[in-house]
């Protein structure tokens, strides 16, 4: 079930309305509604995956209750490893089977002695990276004695199947969502009222920003050989907004309905577009994800310490790991790789940790050194995302060499693309808010501070009435992180 | 507690959100279904037709026919409103357009069924899900209706966000003004959009095959009409058409055929397929003479 959907908009009032009324008498009954809502919005999109939830579930579960009642060192071990090898085994076969098949018929067809080998046709399950990530998270909180195991089955289902972050994230970390579903819920107006602007902003983003960016970088990635320089580089923008648009939007979406129910979940994204580096980016952009790979990955192979070439190995491994997340394609390990390599001179410098505040505290607008720091690391993000949406490094590399040609500098044909001025506009109207409200959770959280209700109302209705006219609302389109 | 306030709160929202709807659609009345849902009953024959009819306005009406042609209308469209005829009024005979194009797979994304949802009732559809969705639901929320939000965009985007049109001419070239490049440019945009697929739409075709079934079972004497086209635009056609006349033909019907009327007189066109106001009163004329002599001979 999508967030964009009129399903959707069905389902949650009816969810929102029993788990308050009919199913508050206690946590329990509360959870027990929450993984059954949850089971039945996955299973909207596909029933018979839901079975993969539920081993995940049910694995994690028993090893997380066996790890905390061991305590010999090597059995605790072969737990861990356990719960990895089933999640990351899932993962691997339903998203990385035939890509790593596939790259071993190349690499013994070049050496001389060509395979053959039938590939599966196989369908990736919805959010199988995002939910896996999470219950590892459980397992190794658990196995570092950073968390006690649950010994609540509803409960724990509920964390993992969660419906508002299920398919797309946040991934979030067992210490912070499970203690949530143990505590007792007290409705709170201004957390849910909260919520609700957090949904309508997500929707903008997605109907108004993402769907429209996806029409024209669509039309021009996929003829990539006919446009010019000019246009290309337009068509990467509108790519780098798209996407941000629809992930950011998605975890808006989620937060703010999660809040419905009573449920905070981390920030995933923190105005990412206006880092000044791209260590500032990375501190910004999915954080969840991010996090997921400092605490889990970077930190154990030693993170920062170590000799310098310790670390520029530490980083390039979780670039790699990171972009393979995403998919079994090239293109995302080298998206990763580069913005590995972008990382490395912030290492060397030791300047990567230079910009932890948000961009011009306290002003109004940025300085023009930090405007120049700005637009060089919005360059080069955008740059990076052209691997990210090209079909192969063939498209991507055709992609990249027709914009260095001398059309580069001519003014892109905007009559070709009927409503991309249109859209470029709606986007420099999304920028100007969403500067305005960096100091907050997502752009527009701070209204709640705006004295007249009158006035926060006429904001909300023009949000309405700018997803109705300019939202893409005519067809429901997936979200891009439902393929990861 | 809270949460009834909660609740409160967020029904005064949506009651507010109707009321911004109801506003709206007053405006969505005014400039899109304008003239749409009137008719005059007052009349036994009728003129169905899409744009290729409109230019015609009135001027029927001399000669006792009342137009109820729509812009962009289709099958599915004339269907409705026959049906409607059929349940307030006596008629006698339908003239129904029967152009090159009007079977076209593209008439099944343009036409007029938020509009002519008007002149439906509950017999018209299948389930009653689809009647309140249609009937009230697509015709009366905004919030609902693409197509709606679709013209409310065009108008912003045509008006205020063409940098073109800031302080700029809105004078449009009439047909005879144009160049003859610019004639065949125009014209062959529109046969690409209409002639894109091989074969006829199938709802269309259904649809017509079902206005003809009405009208025997009624008694309704049904002719087709097909309009004056320009010289250029019919060079460029080359005889394609999803024929719609032999629909008629093989039952029977007649068809009459003005394709190429007006061949030499492209004063008479607003452009490449349509006849202007003053072309429309012409051809009136003609169209009811030759009704006249077929009648004689």
């Amino acid at each position: 079930m999508l967030f964009n959907s009129l399903d959707f908009a069905v389902f949650l009032p009816i969810v929102f309305v029993l788990y308050w009324f009919v199913f508050k008498k206690s946590i329990r009954s509360q959870n027990f509604l929450i993984v059954i809502a949850s089971y039945f919005f996955y299973g909207w999109w596909d029933w018979r995956f839901l079975a993969l939830i539920a081993f995940s579930t049910l694995v994690d579960f028993i090893v997380g209750k066996q790890l905390d009642k061991a305590e010999d060192r090597h059995l605790r071990k072969s737990l861990l490893v356990l719960s990895i090898l089933v999640n990351i085994g899932l993962l691997g076969f339903f998203k990385y089977y035939n890509f790593f098949l596939d790259n071993f018929i190349t690499a013994f067809t070049f050496m001389g002695m060509p395979i053959k080998a039938n590939s599966l046709n196989i369908i990736l399950p919805v959010g199988i990276s995002f939910y896996t990530f999470q219950t590892m998270s459980y397992s190794i909180d658990v196995y570092r004695r950073k968390l006690r195991a649950t010994t609540d089955l509803v409960a724990f289902s509920a964390f993992v199947s969660f419906f508002p972050q299920l398919v797309a994230g946040p991934i979030e970390r067992a210490s912070n969502l499970l203690p949530q579903f143990f505590e007792r819920r007290k409705f709170d107006y201004l957390q849910a009222k909260d919520g609700l602007r957090q949904v309508l902003w997500g929707l903008f983003k997605k109907l108004v920003i993402a769907d429209n960016c996806a029409e024209f970088a669509n039309t021009i990635f996929n003829n990539s050989t006919e446009y010019g320089g000019s246009t290309l580089v337009l068509g990467a923008v509108f790519f780098t907004f798209q996407i941000y648009g629809d992930f950011s939007g998605y975890s808006d979406i989620a937060i703010g309905t999660s809040r419905l129910f009573g449920f905070n979940l981390m920030q995933n994204f923190a105005f990412p577009y206006f880092s000044r580096d791209i260590a500032e980016f990375w501190r910004r952009w999915h954080i969840s994800l991010s996090t997921w790979f400092r605490d889990y990955l970077y930190i154990p192979l030693g993170g920062s310490k170590g000799s310098k070439v310790q670390q520029i190995r530490n980083i390039f491994i979780i670039f790699l790991v990171s972009g393979f997340w995403h998919g079994a394609n090239w293109t995302f390990i080298v998206w990763g790789a580069l913005n590995a390599i972008y990382f490395i001179p912030l290492l060397l410098f030791g300047t990567n940790r230079k910009n932890l505040e948000t961009v011009a505290m306290d002003k109004r607008r940025p300085s023009l050194r930090e405007f120049s720091s700005i637009l060089g690391t919005f360059a080069l993000t955008v740059f990076s995302w052209i691997f990210f949406r090209a079909e192969s490094m063939s498209h991507a590399m055709s992609y990249i060499s027709g914009i260095f040609t001398a059309q580069l500098f001519q003014v892109p044909d905007f009559s070709v693309f009927p409503g991309a001025l249109t859209i470029l506009i709606l986007i420099f109207g999304f920028l100007v808010v969403e500067w305005k409200g960096r100091f907050g959770q997502y752009a527009i959280s701070r209204m709640q501070a705006m004295p007249s209700k009158a006035h926060r109302w006429s904001i909300y209705f023009l949000i309405i009435l700018i997803i109705d006219i300019f939202g893409n609302t005519s067809e429901e389109i997936e979200f891009i992180y439902f393929n990861f | 507690m809270m949460i009834k306030l909660f609740l409160k709160q967020v029904s005064i929202f949506l009651l507010l959100l109707v009321v911004l709807n109801f506003l709206l659609f007053i405006l969505i009345r005014a400039f899109y279904i304008r003239d749409y849902d009137q008719v005059d009953l007052g009349y036994s024959e009728y003129l169905l037709a899409d744009s290729h009819g409109t230019p015609l306005g009135d001027f029927t009406e001399i000669h006792d026919v009342h137009n109820f042609s729509g812009q962009s209308d289709s099958y599915l469209d004339m269907e409705r409103k026959l049906r409607f005829l059929i349940r307030h009024t006596t008629v006698n005979k339908i003239y129904i357009s029967v152009d090159d194009h009007t079977l076209s797979p593209t008439r099944e994304d343009q036409n007029n069924l938020d509009r002519s949802a008007y002149y439906s009732d509950r017999e018209d559809y299948s389930s009653y899900k689809e009647f309140i969705h249609d009937k009230y639901l697509n015709y009366y929320c905004v919030f609902v209706n693409d197509r709606y939000s679709l013209i409310i965009k065009n108008f912003l985007q045509n008006e205020l966000f063409d940098i073109s049109k800031w302080g700029g001419s809105r004078s449009k070239n009439s047909w005879e003004d144009m160049s003859a490049l610019q004639q065949k440019e125009i014209s062959t945009d529109r046969i690409n959009n209409y002639f894109e697929f091989a074969l006829p739409s199938v709802v269309m075709s259904s649809s017509l095959l079902r206005i003809i079934a009405i009208c025997k079972a009624n008694n309704i004497e049904l002719i087709g009409l097909r309009f004056p086209l320009t010289k250029t635009y019919l060079g460029i056609l080359d005889n394609e058409s999803y024929n719609a006349d032999s629909i008629l033909i093989i039952n029977n019907l007649h068809v009459i055929d003005f394709d190429s009327l007006y061949m030499e007189q492209d004063y008479m066109f607003r452009d490449m397929d349509h006849l202007d106001k003053e072309g429309g009163e012409k051809f009136t004329e003609i169209l009811f003479d030759s009704l006249e002599e077929k009648k004689v001979n």
